[in-house]
């Protein structure tokens, strides 16, 4: 990979911060997006602009073509079997949001779901209302001292009666830890239970596949994937799509609309009510083609050896604890300095120009798991240098000296 | 006794004195250290101003003819603020606190890279400084 050449795609990484050259590393909370995507949402803006499924003029079935295609190629990079099986959402946690509404008919009182001790929020309240409204038993599975989904524990829960939805996310957007999603789906087939994953943190780390993988449904965010905000999907494969309800009613998604009732359109049209945000998925789309471009098998090996390089960095500081200890990390790692409160530190480090994320990280479960109140947080994307990291490993240590001097 | 803007002035200068912004976050520890700590029992004895992510304690009194208090928080960058505040208001008569144009955060550059939450905590420790400095401008 040329990396000058890929940086050269993003021109906001080559600005300044407080006169300092900004070095990027909250790439999971959000991705920078390349020339090719904003361009592609420039040209639909001023070229193709026109509301899709619905008018016969050119312009709109342009649009609609273009979005059918953009469908397929996200059922592509997913590795789906069909673009059915992909529905546009504004991105992760409402895909996670539909899904959880999208299934509540097919629950009984009494039903289980679990999750995981290392959900963002998004997959965690989102199955706690659901069963707060359904009357379902809400578990919370337990991590081991190393940051993995604890197995004894997974396999006692498995074995209760009634577990419907097993819910994990791909990557922890805290610890980085790579869940066993293909494990995962056969232990939760075999209990009889669905295997849904949030795969907000989970895109950038190779291929995937879902049919290898497993999983029934798998929501993802177009912005952890160089593409703007307000996009994603939720994958639902086609065994269980025809089982779930509509979540959200209006233009676009009826089959007939009457006085005396209504029917609704299968799949995808069925989720997708009201005009879709069109050029963030014509983003959505270039992205893909970008990511392809690029290499996914070269995107995961670089942002691996970048991610590898920051945790011996760290290992090697003193007085810096780094959480978790995963066998496959992947995207992020948490850290804290000892006495210092992760705010100053991450203060400090903007003052630097250094972007890094602090606080809960929307992951408060993981935080009481890890008995601390908040974190700092790293994440390299690929467009990230080695030079990157090491100025970032630089400030974490002019942070400890400066509040070391100061310190109560 | 300095007035409240002739100290907002000395400490806006003072800022822009530091010109790199790192300096001026270190300057803000030295301030925390400044600081004393309120001990466990004491702050578990004050209601935390409420819209801080951070923990914020004050505690608001009336000296004789002034509004004093002391402040405490878990994080050092918002204890060097509140040292800054506590130059800046305590020890004033409670009037001039409550009417006090409060620019200097502003002006100083401090509030530039905070996010909206610490603004608005900020915000929140001054509007409570405000509030009690009017209940104590009436009492007896």
């Amino acid at each position: 990979m040329d990396i000058s050449a890929v940086r050269a795609q993003f021109p906001i990484l080559s600005r300044q911060i407080y006169g300092r050259p900004l070095v990027y590393l909250d790439n999971a909370a959000t991705t920078q997006l390349p020339h090719p995507v904003w361009r592609a949402m420039e040209r639909y803006y001023t070229q193709t602009h026109a509301n899709v499924h619905r008018g016969a003029h050119y312009l709109s079935e342009t649009a609609t073509a273009r979005l059918e295609e953009i469908r397929q190629s996200a059922a592509a990079f997913l590795g789906a079997e069909s673009s059915d099986e992909i529905l546009f959402t504004s991105g992760a946690t409402e895909g996670i949001n539909l899904l959880a509404r999208a299934v509540e008919p097919l629950l009984t009182p009494g039903d289980r779901i679990l999750v995981t001790a290392m959900e963002h929020h998004s997959n965690f309240l989102p199955w706690q209302e659901l069963c707060r409204r359904a009357g379902c038993h809400f578990h919370v599975l337990p991590l081991t001292p190393a940051g993995e989904p604890n197995p004894e524990a997974l396999h006692r829960l498995l074995a209760l009666p009634g577990v419907r939805v097993l819910s994990v996310t791909a990557v922890s957007n805290v610890l980085g830890t790579q869940a066993p999603i293909s494990d995962l789906a056969r232990a939760a087939h075999a209990a009889g239970a669905w295997l849904f994953v949030d795969g907000a943190q989970g895109l950038r780390h190779g291929r995937l596949d879902m049919k290898e993988l497993g999983c029934d449904a798998f929501a993802f965010s177009g912005h952890k994937m160089m593409a703007p905000t307000g996009t994603g999907a939720l994958y639902v494969n086609a065994a269980l799509l025809p089982r779930l309800s509509p979540t959200a009613f209006g233009g676009g998604m009826v089959d007939r609309v009457s006085r005396e009732g209504s029917t609704y359109a299968g799949a995808p049209a069925g989720f997708e009510a009201g005009t879709p945000n069109i050029a963030g998925i014509v983003g959505l789309g270039a992205a893909i083609d970008y990511l392809t471009a690029l290499d996914l098998g070269e995107i995961a090996r670089r942002e691996a050896s970048l991610l590898a390089r920051a945790e011996t960095g760290l290992r090697a500081l003193e007085g810096v604890t780094v959480y978790g200890e995963p066998k496959r990390r992947a995207g992020a790692l948490s850290f804290n300095l000892e006495g210092v409160h992760p705010y100053d530190a991450a203060g400090l480090l903007d003052r630097l120009g250094i972007a890094v994320r602090s606080g809960h990280h929307c992951a408060q479960p993981l935080m009481e798991h890890l008995g601390v109140t908040g974190t700092l947080r790293v994440s390299p994307a690929f467009y990230n240098t080695e030079a990157e990291i090491d100025a970032f490993l630089a400030g974490v240590q002019k942070v400890r000296e400066v509040t070391g001097l100061y310190h109560g | 006794m300095a007035d409240i803007r002739a100290l907002q002035d000395q400490i806006i200068r003072d800022f822009q004195r530091l010109e790199d912004p790192f300096d001026q976050y270190t300057y803000l520890l030295a301030l925390s250290a400044r600081l004393p700590v309120m001990s466990e029992e004491r702050r578990a004895a004050l209601t935390p101003v409420a819209g801080c992510q951070s923990h914020v304690w004050l505690d608001v009194r009336r000296e004789g003819e002034l509004l004093v208090f002391d402040a405490d928080s878990d994080t050092m960058l918002i204890r060097g603020i509140l040292c800054l505040l506590q130059q800046v208001l305590s020890h004033q008569p409670p009037a001039e606190v409550a009417e006090a144009e409060l620019d200097f955060p502003e002006k100083s550059g401090l509030l530039l890279s905070l996010s909206p939450d610490r603004r608005k905590g900020i915000g929140s420790v001054i509007e409570t400084l405000r509030l009690s400095a009017r209940q104590l401008g009436r009492a007896p």
